[in-house]
């Protein structure tokens, strides 16, 4: 049995006297492309703020890779390999789609404060690598072309796929993916669940969010889904969505696409 | 001996009348901002105001102080309708530059008053509460009684307002959360011009009312401005609950400070309870923070 | 200067970036800063009566506050107790030199050290706040260090104010000299500020300027940032205090209150809070400003006010915003695709 990528064990999250999260026990295993669903208000969204640092657990413990990140700060968390999306919020709609993948690739670009103020040689070059490589991301998920443009004017679809331009800039092992598909039409989303196919075989681990039963099914080997806080059940695919106590959770929430 | 009991006394008698002063102009302004979303810095200066104009018609028209408090209090509210359209209306929803809107406004307001009443301390006489009575050795000026009185009306009308009565009901709904509110078939303009109103005439009252106790000057405003912004961090932006709490807090904390220390240790001790609040509570005061 | 995408400055916002499709833009705006430099270098020659020295040495110290709130605002966060900063800057430097004896260049450090420290000591409290909730307790702050500086009547001499304050040096006592003592301090001020808004810590300012979500998810620690630009500002306002201090001889807390914090404000807001130029603009505009109406002084402050609503109705993005948009269109090309 390999040590998990990421860990999540008996994390626990109250908000006022509820629990958004509850006991929750998940693994993400290195290579491995999960789906994570669940109906709406189960804690999926909650549970991927909670590993990737924007909301601290009351109980439970996160390991990433060996180390122990419960708690952390997500730009840690960044540092580290493990980077997230967002559902409402794809890019920095001001600034431009370059601009945009820039910033993703940050951590390839800095090379700390004093460094970048005086513009050391090393500074220089760093920030030529995050740029060339922000260039080459657009390049490969066809963005060049918006390069200029303020991100929130480019069309809805592209701005999901910068969404995850920026989440790969920094070059993350494990990608969290807040429903990258949401809100797109059947080519984009076909488009989309490519990027992803094409993400993992590079190497990088994901975990995907999302309601859309063919595309999270057809693209994860494996489903985790979530109802109320905790984990209702988990295995292949094919198998969990037949699950009788998994459709009842879903009953009128599960959306098939049009 | 006698005068400790008189000592506390006073300074929980100066402490009620300070509560009474700071929540009426509190009321107003976490009104607007609960609502509307808007923080209001011309508050001050449109109390200043229900000061000047309650002032101008007791010694310039000689009215009765209640009918001139009225009258200051509805002139003021008529003009704040027309700086709604102008410094408010294009501002609902952007913030920052709603701040810097009715920061301007402010700015226009107090130099305008400066204009047309100087810039000399005025008073409105004859006092038209000249009497002081005295409990346990401690002296509450009638005045004060009369403020503390209308205050605490005003908080139970406006209470029973929100509790019991359509427009109440729907004012809380729209603070809730206004989409909600519209699709319920609540007119999302009436209820803002209502609470806009509202904020106005409270804030003109109150100045109206602690205008028989004090000199007015045009910037008194300024004060009552930040006697608001204390009392809101205190208590929760938008939270009338909290409005309440934070100024009896500032209004007993301040009687207490000043008495037994005087000078500006009241407000600095404010200030570094608000910072130590905000250490203690990182998450803000109304919790996870909504942008 | 690199044209390609290696040094894109830090925000593509910002109207003084440079296109490689619009020569004639370059041109021009090299022209308009050379005419810039070259009128500030001879200005006292063109304009020697002291009183437009005067007005000039204000406009540059100024200046350097206004841009000092940018660094802020490019944050994300709108401040309006920034002259809290700059008053102690000018107590500490009048303190070191005048009660301690020391040369006026520790006063100068003692001016960027002391703000700076009360920044880094309060700003990650005060820096969690957003929005309204930051400039309540900025306003709050500037209000309160007025108090202290009215209550420390030992050290501050209280609501009098310390006369007597000596120049930095004796070379210096002239208004033709210290112009360009605060010229060359506001130049660097400037440079500096340009040097890190378009490096990639200006990046890192203007990514969580916009959103903090995405920038936390790319490994950039907000509050840390924040904390910085806020430290920063806060010794470059002392940096402002100081100068003043020793330019004018005297100071005194109602000086540091409300209305020079609202200045800064306004100037950012006037000129345009996107770009660095916004607040010079807004301060070589604004300053001068009360002395069109000199013995008016109500209507001046009404003009202020209305200057103020006015701007933020009709042109939210200030001046600058205004002018670059007609700039765009006298000089670029639009390409294929579209240029916003």
């Amino acid at each position: 049995m390999t040590v998990p990528l990421l860990s999540v064990d008996r994390v626990s999250k109250r908000f006022g006297g509820l629990y958004a999260v509850r006991d929750l026990n998940i693994a993400v295993q290195r290579g491995e492309i999960v789906g994570l669903i669940g109906p709406n208000g189960a804690g999926k969204t909650t549970a991927v703020s909670l590993i990737t640092g924007f909301v601290r657990p009351d109980e439970g413990a996160i390991t990433f890779d060996g180390v122990d990140v419960t708690g952390r700060m997500p730009h840690r968390l960044a540092t580290l390999g493990m980077v997230r999306t967002f559902q409402h919020t794809a890019s920095y709609p001001s600034a431009s789609v370059l601009e945009n993948a820039i910033r993703g690739a940050f951590l390839v670009g800095y090379r700390g404060a004093l460094a970048s103020l005086v513009r050391t040689r090393a500074a220089r070059v760093a920030a030529r690598e995050a740029s060339e490589y922000a260039l080459s991301l657009l390049q490969d998920l066809d963005l060049l072309r918006f390069a200029d443009r303020p991100a929130g004017s480019i069309p809805y679809g592209h701005q999901k796929v910068l969404g995850l331009v920026h989440a790969l800039a920094s070059r993350p092992r494990l990608l969290l993916l807040d429903e990258p598909a949401a809100g797109l039409n059947q080519d984009e989303v076909d488009h989309v669940r490519a990027i992803l196919e094409k993400i993992n075989q590079s190497g990088i681990s994901v975990l995907v969010i999302d309601h859309n039963v063919r595309f999270i099914s057809g693209m994860c080997k494996r489903l985790i889904v979530m109802y109320q806080g905790g984990v209702l059940a988990q295995g292949p695919a094919a198998d969990v969505i037949k699950l009788p106590a998994v459709i009842e959770a879903y009953l009128g929430g599960m959306r098939e696409p049009a | 001996m006698a005068s400790s009991l008189s000592l506390v006394t006073q300074i929980a008698i100066n402490g009620l009348a300070l509560s009474a002063e700071y929540a009426m102009i509190a009321l107003g302004f976490t009104l607007l901002f609960g609502i509307l979303r808007i923080v209001n810095f011309a508050h001050g200066s449109l109390f200043m105001l229900g000061a000047m104009f309650t002032y101008e018609f007791c010694t310039v028209f000689h009215l009765p102080y209640f009918e001139a408090l009225l009258l200051g209090a509805l002139s003021v509210a008529a003009l704040g309708l027309l700086l709604e359209r102008i410094a408010y209306r294009p501002f609902y929803g952007r913030e920052l530059q709603g701040i810097i809107a009715t920061l301007g406004l402010a700015i226009m307001l107090q130099y305008a008053a400066v204009i047309l009443w100087g810039q000399q301390p005025l008073s409105i006489s004859p006092t038209p509460f000249p009497a002081v009575l005295h409990i346990a050795g401690a002296s509450l000026p009638s005045g004060q009684l009369v403020i503390i009185v209308i205050a605490t009306f005003l908080l139970l009308a406006f209470y029973y307002f929100t509790r019991f009565t359509k427009l109440g009901l729907a004012l809380r709904v729209v603070a809730e959360d206004p989409e909600i509110a519209q699709a319920q078939g609540i007119h999302l303009n009436v209820v803002y011009v209502a609470t806009f109103l509202t904020s106005v005439l409270l804030a003109a009252l109150a100045g109206g009312l602690i205008g028989q106790q004090y000199t007015l000057t045009p910037s008194m405003g300024t004060d009552a401005l930040i006697k608001a912004f204390i009392i809101v961090i205190l208590g929760g932006l938008g939270s009338v609950p909290g409005s309440i709490l934070g100024s009896v807090l500032l209004g007993l904390g301040t009687s207490t400070l000043d008495t037994l220390f005087g000078g500006n240790i009241a407000e600095v001790t404010w200030f570094v309870a608000i910072i130590v609040l905000l250490a203690v509570r990182p998450s803000g005061l109304l919790g996870r923070s909504h942008g | 200067m690199d044209n390609s995408a290696r040094d894109v400055p830090a925000t593509s916002s910002a109207p003084l970036r440079m296109r490689s499709s619009s020569t004639r833009l370059i041109l021009a705006q090299i022209a308009a800063i050379a005419v810039i430099v070259i009128g500030l270098l001879v200005w006292p020659a063109l304009f020697p009566q002291e009183f437009y020295l005067h007005i000039a040495i204000l406009v540059l110290l100024s200046i350097i506050g206004s841009v000092a709130l940018h660094l802020v605002m490019r944050t994300g966060r709108l401040s309006l107790g920034q002259a809290a900063f700059c008053g102690l800057g000018a107590y500490t430097s009048t303190f070191l030199v005048m009660k301690v004896h020391a040369p006026f260049v520790m006063g100068f450090l003692g001016a960027i050290v002391v703000p700076g420290l009360l920044a880094l000591a309060i700003g990650p409290v005060v820096l969690r706040l957003r929005g309204v909730y930051f400039a309540l307790i900025t306003f709050a702050l500037g209000e309160v260090m007025q108090l202290l500086l009215l209550d420390a009547q030992p050290l501050t001499g209280g609501a009098d104010g310390i006369f007597g304050i000596p120049p930095p040096a004796v070379f210096l006592n002239s208004p033709v000299a210290y112009y360009y003592f605060a010229l060359i301090v506001t130049a660097a001020c400037i440079g500096f500020v340009y040097a890190l808004l378009s490096s990639q810590v200006g990046r890192a300012l203007d990514a969580i300027g916009e959103t903090d979500n995405l920038a936390e998810a790319a490994g950039i620690a907000a509050s840390r940032f924040r904390v910085f630009a806020f430290v920063v500002a806060a010794s470059m306002l002392g940096i402002e205090g100081s100068l003043f201090a020793h330019y004018l001889g005297y100071i005194s807390p109602q000086v540091f209150g409300f209305n020079a914090s609202l200045l800064y404000v306004a100037a950012n807001v006037v000129g345009g809070s996107t770009s660095l130029v916004g607040p010079i603009i807004g301060s070589a505009f604004l300053v001068p400003l009360p002395e069109f109406l000199r013995g008016f002084v109500q209507y001046q402050q009404i003009l202020y006010g209305a200057v103020l609503l006015i701007v933020v109705t009709i042109a939210p993005r200030g001046l600058v915003g205004a002018i670059t948009g007609k700039m765009r269109l006298c000089f670029s090309r639009r390409k294929d695709g579209g240029d916003e």
